[in-house]
């Protein structure tokens, strides 16, 4: 080989072992603190199941469910987030941007504060704040799609969608002036976000939903390679971007419409993960950001999570407080970092 | 000659508008290196949005191999005739040699994995270009001639027998102009690729160009050797003006 090209292929497969080791420390850390402390050894007995029925019960009903919502909710908002930022071509698209998780926000709340879902008589309510999450945030994705064959510019398409989401967020504002007291207040707690008080039966649910749309992703890695480089080149490469957009759209509109049902709209994770991944693995192939952010998704909200309990016993940020601190510079350095990468 | 491809009786436009292009039949003969020429503005890249199937002809049909391109599906015709454009968006951390890997993509499996034949292809192409050195380096980092050569190279790996090309001189200088189409020349002499690269560059274009498609004041296209096109006038018709005349001796680079 006369160039030097193959040393380049270095190896993902380190980076993809530290951020698992450090996935295996958060989920440990998150299990032993909380509003009760657990000693590791409590936790290895109750894992062996020589335990005391406190103990498990916290952690089996409370850390556990706790440690995998938020892995999951780390794992679809950032696959969202590179998702929307390939197809935008916009490394400031996410779900919380593009006015997603304020549409996610308007379903939901239609669905709380109206009580819709009594009227129609469905049993639980939550199989319908699922659905109306999951079309709150399509109905607006598929208004900024459509928008955007319009508005080719990015920025304005950005803008655009802050006003979208300024729009939905003043209709929530309007329809808590006639909620009930104890609609609302569910619905301001779903909205600062919280990996909590999900029950196993609904992690099993958004698990599989999950699996099937990862898989999916994954499975479109090398289309969305060709859709970086712009309109023009897919066509020439045999790449039919008019079937793709709509899948990618329903993949990215779905992994967040699902989470954020049950997680509230959670901020920042979706636009600044895929970034974080961008740095570390220094590619521009989704072959290997997908699986670089699915995992690095996963990390960061265990970390947030973990962050969220660190004020003391009783107290918890909310996690939306949490991911915004940390979401918000970084997307800020991003900017300044992207002016040295102007092509 | 054989003509691989061939447009015929096209009309082109957007919208309601006035036609861009009006009735144009042109030529693209097999193994030859054919500049589009024309004033600015005046349609060249709209045709080549149209040979790539990127809008719809108004009337008329583009032969390859004496078949419609168009009723090819896309998957064949990726096999057939691939693009070169001046502009790339953001690609962030996308090295060059990725960048042209990608255009294996017609050929890959559905993860895009590079097989030994694939690299090779990539290989020689790098090789043949002489653009080794730029293989590792991020796209961001490549001067606008060092990129061109680069979004020339995975032109080249898409490996079809026709390629069309955006203004592939446009933004580089004047010498860095001559090597790529000197590349390019190369490619259509000893690889028998037949290419088509617009440009309003007269100088440099016909010092390489085998044919002109030259896009006249009555949107056709008028097509044939350089020589033929400066003897019968139709260069001074298209790009003249009162007050001057085509250069003899002007200043410029040329290859020694």
């Amino acid at each position: 080989m006369s160039y030097p090209y193959r040393k380049m292929n270095r190896k993902p497969s380190i980076n993809y072992l530290v951020i698992l080791l450090c996935i295996g420390v958060l989920v440990l850390l998150n299990i032993v603190l909380g509003s009760s402390p657990i000693s590791f050894s409590e936790v290895l007995n109750t894992l062996k199941g020589q335990g005391d029925s406190v103990t498990s019960n916290i952690i089996f009903n409370l850390r556990l469910p706790e440690v995998m919502m938020a892995m999951m909710v780390g794992v679809s908002l950032s696959l969202s987030g590179l998702l929307m930022q390939t197809f935008f071509r916009n490394p400031l698209a996410g779900p919380s941007v593009l006015g997603l998780s304020s549409g996610a926000g308007l379903g939901v709340a239609i669905v709380m504060m109206t009580g819709l879902p009594a009227m129609l008589s469905f049993g639980s309510g939550l199989a319908v704040q699922v659905l109306a999450s999951a079309i709150g945030t399509g109905v607006v994705l598929a208004l900024i799609v459509s928008l955007s064959r319009i508005v080719k510019d990015n920025t304005s398409l950005l803008i655009i969608g802050l006003m979208v989401g300024y729009f939905a967020s003043a209709v929530v504002g309007s329809l808590e002036v006639f909620a009930e007291r104890i609609s609302l207040q569910k619905f301001v707690f779903w909205g600062m976000g919280s990996f909590s008080s999900t029950t196993w039966r609904e992690i099993q649910l958004i698990f599989v939903i999950l699996m099937v749309l990862v898989l999916a992703t994954l499975f479109i890695s090398k289309i969305l390679d060709v859709y970086l480089l712009g309109e023009d080149y897919p066509t020439t490469m045999g790449v039919d971007i008019k079937k793709w957009r709509i899948i990618i759209i329903l993949l990215a509109g779905l992994m967040t419409g699902v989470v954020t049902a049950f997680a509230g709209p959670v901020a920042f994770l979706g636009l600044a993960v895929p970034h974080v991944a961008r740095m570390i693995f220094k590619t521009a192939k989704h072959g290997v950001l997908i699986p670089g952010t699915l995992l690095l998704g996963m990390m960061i909200a265990l970390a947030c999570l973990l962050v969220s309990k660190l004020p003391g016993l009783d107290f918890r940020l909310p996690i939306n407080a949490v991911t915004s601190l940390i979401g918000a510079p970084v997307v800020i350095f991003l900017i300044f970092k992207q002016r040295k990468m102007r092509l | 000659m054989k003509a691989l491809l061939e447009i015929q009786n096209i009309t082109l436009g957007y919208g309601l508008n006035e036609p861009i292009l009006l009735d144009a039949s042109a030529p693209l003969k097999e193994g030859r290196l054919t500049a589009l020429l024309g004033v600015n503005g005046i349609g060249k890249s709209t045709l080549i949005r149209a040979m790539v199937g990127m809008m719809a002809c108004r009337s008329g049909k583009i032969l390859m191999d004496e078949k419609e391109l168009f009723q090819l599906s896309l998957a064949d015709r990726s096999q057939k005739i691939s693009l070169v454009k001046t502009s790339l968006p953001d690609l962030g951390y996308m090295t060059a040699q990725d960048f042209i890997g990608m255009g294996r993509h017609p050929y890959t499996n559905w993860i895009g994995r590079l097989m030994k034949k694939d690299q090779q292809i990539i290989d020689s192409v790098i090789e043949s270009m002489g653009i080794e050195n730029l293989a590792l380096r991020y796209l961001f980092e490549l001067s606008d001639g060092e990129r061109q050569k680069v979004i020339v190279a995975r032109a080249l790996v898409q490996d079809t027998p026709v390629i069309v090309m955006d203004e592939p001189i446009a933004f580089i200088d004047p010498v860095a102009s001559l090597e790529l189409l000197d590349i390019l020349k190369k490619q259509c002499a000893d690889n028998g690729k037949t290419i088509l690269f617009s440009s309003h560059d007269i100088g440099a274009t016909f010092m390489y160009a085998d044919d002109v498609w030259l896009i006249d004041n009555d949107r056709t296209i008028i097509s044939g050797t350089p020589n033929a096109l400066i003897e019968n006038g139709s260069v001074e018709a298209v790009f003249g003006k009162k007050g001057f005349e085509l250069g003899q001796n002007t200043v410029g680079f040329k290859p020694c």
